[in-house]
């Protein structure tokens, strides 16, 4: 067996990766906490005003928006508190907002923009990864059976129940349930930790075993330098996707907080929704990285 | 400031290309600014002018005005691809000059063994490849005089096309940045007539010659104890595939694809063989990528290149 | 001095300069007019240390043998030129500043959709901009704005590491300012603003932003690779591994040819808003102009490989590569022509912002027309990586670009600080740029033909008097754009105080006061007009 490495620079710098992410999780959940009350009242054309000027050829909807915005006999969804004028729901609507259904399709629409950006970003080192596999084939796939298949497949799991746990505990606070929405958090919390953890302990396994790339890396022979590649492939991806989720765990723990207070209502619920979509946009990263680390070049020779 | 000069043909063709591009992009320019004067004057606020009605159905001279540029332009891009193509196809029966760039000089290697530092010597009405690779970082191998340059690159081969009819001296420049003293990376371009150069050759400095240099290397990097090729003995227990007659013929590759065994094939099978496997063959070879400099490669490459087919040589592909 | 002597209005007449004036009110603001602000000064201050890095590489060419730097200097110099241009003032310029001014105005909003993520972007500029300036100072990086491995990675001697995560910052937040306005434009429109009434300025900035969005995390990945390579010293584009120095080139052109078009079409927008405003008339071609905008975001995902004609990419992928920026060329040609026709007929006044307007339409078509150069593969190979390319890129870049900002900055300035700038000081600046301008760049072109190399300290003696020429023109650009530095700071103390609608403009953000309330509007407003409506002489008759 090879001896315990002394501390290098680069186990001291995948150290300080939970500090990095833990700051920006709660640097961002404090962004989204301190709004602006309402000081003006929102502003508001009505729609009656609007039909009363034949001129005004006014945005086009669809059907489906139609029901979202919560029209007399749509349901839609924020059904009832859709238009609603109750202070504890107004208060959390911005001055440059018609409505809180304005408001949260809004939001919405922003991080869905946002996790496009990070597909984006994910994107450039999946074409990487295939180029490489392209034109060495034998030796990414060798590099890939030294990956411990179990402790992929617990994180899996653990990842997956987080996002149904967490999708939850969203539907729960649609009803107004704060109490299970931030039992829901906290097991997410918990499954999220869990999953760090076994990835902490998989790479302080693999540079047991000398898989870092560099001199003294553990596959010698032809295939050493695409087999480097591969790992170098493995450490960035997962290194990221851990990053991601160190951030995702300061978030969710935030929801967990805020639900403690009954901070959130019926009526509005966004940041909830908005950390759910960030939380399945980790997850789905996962499902990615997954097969392409784990699965894909295991069976056969 | 003088007129850059036009070592070959290809030069020339690409100063026509140049040319008109100017002249028509001075046209459009004209039409442009022409354009504006008038109007500015014609149509200050205090002009006094009757502008009478506006067009009306302004699509019409959108899909007019349109329809031209992307019209010209296909032909400009027609003519400048037309002309890149022609430029990089391989011609038959080359003379093969290597070249090795590293921080911050050129390294030229003749067949006939001649070295030279910063400078290449070419005859006329002849086509040259030059063959560039790199020892560190990215280079590029520009001479303006030929309106041609390529980037070089580490562990790989680029082949760059000369033919010159104008004998004289043009500027040879490293076009891409390569570390500090990048802009010192230059050197000549030297172009002599047939016998000129022929004499120049003899007297700089003829080796035995790349052949023969590479030859015994060869021996020493034990590359015979595999590929038995005229070495008394053989007696390897490892089946390896033949180098007689390798040079340009076609190799099956064990994906089922064929490829022809030019430099860049035997270059990179020496150092990352595992990457293309003859058809039938195990991939055993070691690599010898930081074992052999590029040097010593373009000496082992001429020595294979001389290997001719043996008479009664078991068909081996 | 209180905000209100600076821009002469009393209290009854309050305004986002005035409401609120502690530190802490500007720092934590989330008003996105103070947050342009904000901007405006950090664009500015990065502005002129990278024109100082210019003004020293001038000097230096001024002999052959370089005259005031040694190679390695210089490299640092110019690296820090490109750096601090391109990621520090030029991909955010326009949007930044006045794109965060003036975009809620324009739409009848009374913020953008995300304040605080906005704060967050200037934030984020802020410490990705330090943190590359303490790299470039602390001792610099001599790698060119371009980082191309394995220079960057294996060979060069510098704080790579440190500029790269300043310029992954920067990145961020550019894709934060993209997101917001994207979302802005949606969701946050006036009733009846529909989107064939938006000024031109918002659908150029609109497309802006959606490459800010899909482009800029290709970049950021290719900073990490690199950090990745350098922290750890692995190769993943090492060819001794088997990796590839030119998959760093795509993935970093990938992202670096839709940024030039970050740069660009935010200008565009300001032009389409001049010479509207000035020529008394609505815009000829508008829905062109509109979708020209859109088709050259998209088609400038797909052109990226022009930079690598001669690196060693397939010929056949070059060929495609260039045909598709031979047609990315089509729709700003079009705009050119729309801009001429809008001039047709109209009412011309040659205010500074008009006089910037023209000298771009002048300067990029310019820029433009040598586009075609380099577009083309056969003339390319002899242009590419020589003084040609740096004309053509300065050309737009310089020329029309920072024409397109200044004269944005004056058609806005009474808007946003309710002061008049002195008219006769903007016009001698409009006229000293584009000549000192002209003067510098353009006896580069035939530098680049004769075959001058880019990023040589010390060239071949037959090319020094262009060389000369180029450096004159150097120091006449300089003088030439402290001039508005000079009289906008004055403007600020002692300019007239401004109206509402000094232009006489359409457009909603016209209908305000100026300097804008902090929430914008009193009451919602109601558009009914179609875009740029200036009624003529013969339809003023009916009225």
């Amino acid at each position: 067996m090879s001896s315990a490495r002394p501390a290098t620079r680069r186990s001291r710098f995948l150290a300080l990766l939970p500090g990095l992410g833990l700051f920006t999780g709660f640097l961002v959940a404090w962004l989204s906490s301190t709004g602006r009350e309402r000081e003006t009242p929102p502003m508001h054309v009505g729609r009656t005003e609007a039909r009363r000027h034949p001129q005004l050829r006014t945005q086009r909807r669809s059907a489906v928006l139609r029901l979202r915005r919560g029209e007399p006999g749509s349901g839609g969804y924020y059904g009832a508190w859709a238009g609603s004028t109750d202070p504890q729901i107004v208060r959390h609507i911005e001055f440059q907002y018609e409505g809180m259904q304005h408001q949260a399709e809004t939001a919405l629409s922003g991080m869905w923009l946002f996790l496009t950006t990070e597909v984006v970003f994910f994107g450039g080192l999946f074409l990487l990864y295939m180029v490489y596999r392209l034109r060495h084939l034998d030796g990414i796939a060798e590099a890939s059976r030294h990956t411990e298949l179990w402790i992929g497949t617990v994180n899996t799991v653990l990842l997956l129940t987080s996002s149904a746990v967490f999708s939850y505990g969203v539907g729960r606070i649609k009803e107004g349930d704060n109490r299970r929405l931030f039992w829901a958090s906290v097991v997410t919390v918990g499954l999220g930790l869990a999953f760090l953890l076994l990835k902490f302990y998989e790479w302080w396994d693999d540079l047991q075993k000398n898989l870092f790339p560099g001199p003294g890396f553990a596959i010698t022979g032809s295939h050493s330098g695409s087999a480097q590649l591969f790992w170098s492939f493995y450490f960035i991806g997962t290194g990221l996707h851990a990053i991601h989720m160190i951030i995702g765990i300061g978030l969710v723990a935030w929801v967990a907080w805020s639900a403690r207070r009954q901070r959130y209502l019926a009526g509005w619920f966004t940041p909830v929704e908005v950390v759910g979509l960030y939380w399945s946009f980790v997850d789905m990263v996962w499902l990615v990285l997954f097969p392409t680390i784990y699965l894909v070049d295991r069976v056969g020779s | 400031m003088t007129l850059l000069p036009a070592a070959s043909a290809y030069a020339r063709e690409v100063d026509w290309l140049l040319v008109s591009l100017l002249g028509i992009s001075l046209l459009v320019l004209a039409l442009v600014l022409g354009l504006m004067a008038v109007y500015v004057v014609r149509y200050r606020y205090d002009s006094g002018l009757d502008r009478g009605a506006l067009a009306t159905k302004t699509w019409r001279i959108e899909v007019a005005w349109t329809a031209a540029t992307l019209l010209g332009f296909f032909g400009l891009f027609i003519w400048g691809a037309n002309l890149f193509v022609r430029m990089y196809q391989p011609k038959s029966d080359p003379l093969t000059i290597n070249v090795i760039a590293k921080q911050w000089m050129w390294k030229i290697e003749y067949p006939g063994g001649q070295r030279e530092i910063n400078a290449l010597h070419i005859p006329t009405d002849r086509d040259v490849q030059l063959l560039l690779t790199s020892e560190d970082v990215i280079h590029d191998f520009g001479v303006p005089a030929f309106r041609v340059k390529r980037d070089v690159l580490p562990g790989r081969y680029e082949a760059l096309w000369l033919r010159s009819d104008r004998p004289g001296t043009y500027h040879l420049f490293c076009d891409q940045f390569c570390g500090t003293d990048h802009a010192s990376m230059v050197g000549t371009v030297t172009v002599m007539s047939g016998p000129d150069y022929q004499k120049w050759l003899e007297s700089n400095g003829a080796s035995v010659g790349l052949v023969v240099e590479g030859h015994t290397l060869f021996i020493k990097y034990g590359c015979g104890g595999c590929h038995q090729n005229g070495l008394s003995g053989g007696g390897g227990t490892v089946r390896a595939p033949s180098l007689n007659g390798l040079y340009n013929s076609p190799v099956p590759l064990s994906d089922g694809s064929t490829v022809i065994a030019d430099d860049r094939y035997i270059h990179d099978s020496i150092l990352y063989p595992q990457q293309q496997i003859v058809a039938s063959y195990a991939p055993v070879m070691p690599s010898f990528n930081g074992v052999i400099s590029e040097e010593e490669l373009v000496k082992i490459i001429a020595y294979v290149k001389s290997l001719a087919p043996r008479v009664a040589e078991a068909s081996t592909p | 001095m209180s905000a209100a002597g600076l821009v002469g209005l009393d209290a009854a007449h309050d305004n986002y300069l005035t409401d609120e004036k502690t530190i802490g009110s500007w720092l934590l603001t989330t008003d996105h007019k103070r947050i342009a602000l904000l901007y405006f000064a950090s664009i500015t201050a990065f502005f002129f240390l990278g024109g100082a890095a210019a003004a020293l590489m001038r000097l230096n060419l001024l002999t052959p043998n370089g005259l005031i730097v040694d190679h390695e200097t210089y490299n640092r110099l110019f690296t820090m030129h490109g750096v601090i241009m391109v990621w520090f003032f030029l991909v955010p310029a326009i949007p930044v500043t006045l794109g965060n001014f003036v975009t809620p105005l324009m739409i009848g909003a009374r913020d953008l959709a995300f304040p605080r993520i906005n704060l967050m972007s200037w934030y984020l500029f802020m410490a990705g901009g330090i943190i590359a300036l303490v790299g470039l100072f602390a001792g610099g990086v001599d790698t060119g704005w371009t980082f191309y491995t394995p220079l960057s990675t294996q060979y060069a001697k510098g704080y790579v590491t440190l500029v790269c995560c300043g310029i992954i910052l920067s990145g961020y937040s550019s894709i934060a300012t993209g997101l917001n306005f994207i979302v802005t434009i949606h969701k946050l429109r006036a009733p009846g603003m529909t989107w064939y009434r938006l000024p031109l300025f918002l659908w150029s900035l609109y497309a802006t932003s959606v490459i800010y969005v899909l482009a800029t995390p290709v970049l950021a990945m290719a900073m990490v690779l690199i950090l990745f390579e350098r922290i750890f010293r692995v190769g993943v584009f090492d060819p001794a591994l088997g990796g590839d120095p030119l998959l760093f080139q795509h993935l970093f052109w990938f992202y670096s040819h839709p940024a030039v078009y970050i740069m660009i079409l935010p200008g565009f927008g300001v032009v389409s808003e001049v010479i509207t405003a000035f020529s008394r008339k609505s815009i000829f071609g508008y829905r062109f102009i509109a979708w020209s905008s859109v088709s050259i975001a998209v088609i400038s995902f797909f052109v990226w490989g022009h930079h690598m004609f001669v690196a060693g990419t397939s010929l056949y992928s070059s060929v495609v590569f260039s045909l598709l920026s031979f047609i990315v060329a089509v729709p700003s040609a079009i705009k050119v022509f729309n801009w001429l026709g809008t001039l047709h007929k109209g009412f011309i006044h040659f205010n500074a912002p008009m006089l910037y307007a023209l000298g771009f339409i002048g300067l990029f078509t310019m820029g433009g027309l040598t586009g075609l150069f380099v577009a083309s593969l056969g003339a390319d190979v002899h242009l590419h990586d020589t003084y040609f390319v740096v004309a053509h890129f300065h050309y737009i870049m310089v020329g029309a670009m920072v024409s397109a900002f200044f004269a944005g900055l004056h058609y806005w300035w009474p808007k946003i600080t309710g002061r008049m700038y002195p008219e006769v000081w903007g016009q001698i600046a409009a006229v000293m740029i584009f000549f000192g301008f002209n003067l510098t760049f353009f006896p580069q072109f035939i530098l680049g033909y004769e075959g001058m190399p880019r990023r040589y300290g010390s060239y071949a003696p037959e090319y020094q008097v262009l060389n000369v020429l180029s450096s004159c023109g150097s120091t006449i650009l300089a003088v030439a754009y402290l001039l508005p530095l000079t009289y906008l700071t004055w403007s600020l103390f002692r300019g007239a105080s401004a109206p509402a609608n000094p232009w006489a403009a359409t457009g909603l953000e016209w209908q305000t006061q100026s300097p804008p309330r902090t929430e914008n509007f009193s009451s919602t407003p109601v558009v009914t007009d179609p875009p740029y409506y200036y009624p003529r002489p013969e339809e003023r008759q009916h009225v």
